[in-house]
């Protein structure tokens, strides 16, 4: 492996991982009421947008030197994060259900690239 | 605090929309071929909505559920690809289409 792809893979990484975070501060935001709790709303959804906005960012990056099919799809690493995420910081319950389906996702988008 | 216990099909709903909008911005990138100009600033808009779209639909469902079926938008990809940019459809691709589309119906349907 090159130098090149080894920065292309750490480029895929930080950016699944930022959007993970992108979603985990949507849906923060999205337990607030709008009206009667604007501020903490507003700051949880722009910080949301912003994670988002940067791994929109990597996104763009990542498309200059690799094809579309290909990136689309390895950004399914971002539901792994997800479910850490959503199990440590939200106390979802992660059954065999969402780990398979996650599996599944993932495992779809390796072979949908090999 | 609004914290549903089951996700309900309306929240499924908006993240299909938030699929659509977010693969519908990324094609746009992808012709913008990274040039700030009308296709990428459109991109930027429906990824900005495919946002939007996604913190409504969080409101009516588990982050565990409802982010992963995001990947719908691969499909999507998949679709345009081969509209757009004259990417072919291989075995491969099928194959992997189809386990997401599982992996998407087996965590959609479950709603804890």
């Amino acid at each position: 492996m090159t130098a090149i792809n080894l920065l292309l893979v750490l480029l895929l990484v930080v950016m699944t991982w930022v959007g993970a975070f992108g979603g985990f501060f949507l849906k923060k935001a999205s337990s607030f009421n709008i009206n009667m709790e604007r501020k903490a709303f507003m700051l949880r959804l722009l910080f949301g947008v912003f994670l988002y906005g940067v791994s929109a960012i990597l996104n763009i990056v990542a498309l200059k030197f690799l094809p579309y099919t290909i990136v689309f799809p390895l950004t399914a690493i971002t539901y792994i994060w997800t479910m850490l995420i959503s199990y440590f910081l939200l106390k979802e319950h992660i059954g065999k259900r969402k780990i398979l389906g996650v599996l599944l996702i993932v495992t779809g988008a390796f072979v949908l690239v090999s | 605090m609004n914290k549903p216990e089951k996700t309900a099909p309306i929240g499924i709903l908006l993240m299909i929309f938030a699929a659509i909008s977010t693969a519908t911005g990324q094609l746009l990138w992808k012709l913008s071929d990274a040039i700030l100009d009308v296709h990428m600033l459109g991109g930027f808009v429906l990824y900005g909505m495919g946002a939007v779209l996604m913190t409504a639909a969080f409101r009516f469902g588990k982050l565990s559920v409802l982010h992963p079926l995001l990947s719908l938008g691969y499909v999507i990809a998949i679709f345009y690809g081969t509209l757009f940019l004259d990417e072919a459809i291989t075995f491969n691709i099928s194959m992997g289409t189809l386990l997401i589309l599982i992996g998407v119906i087996v965590i959609g349907g479950d709603s804890d």
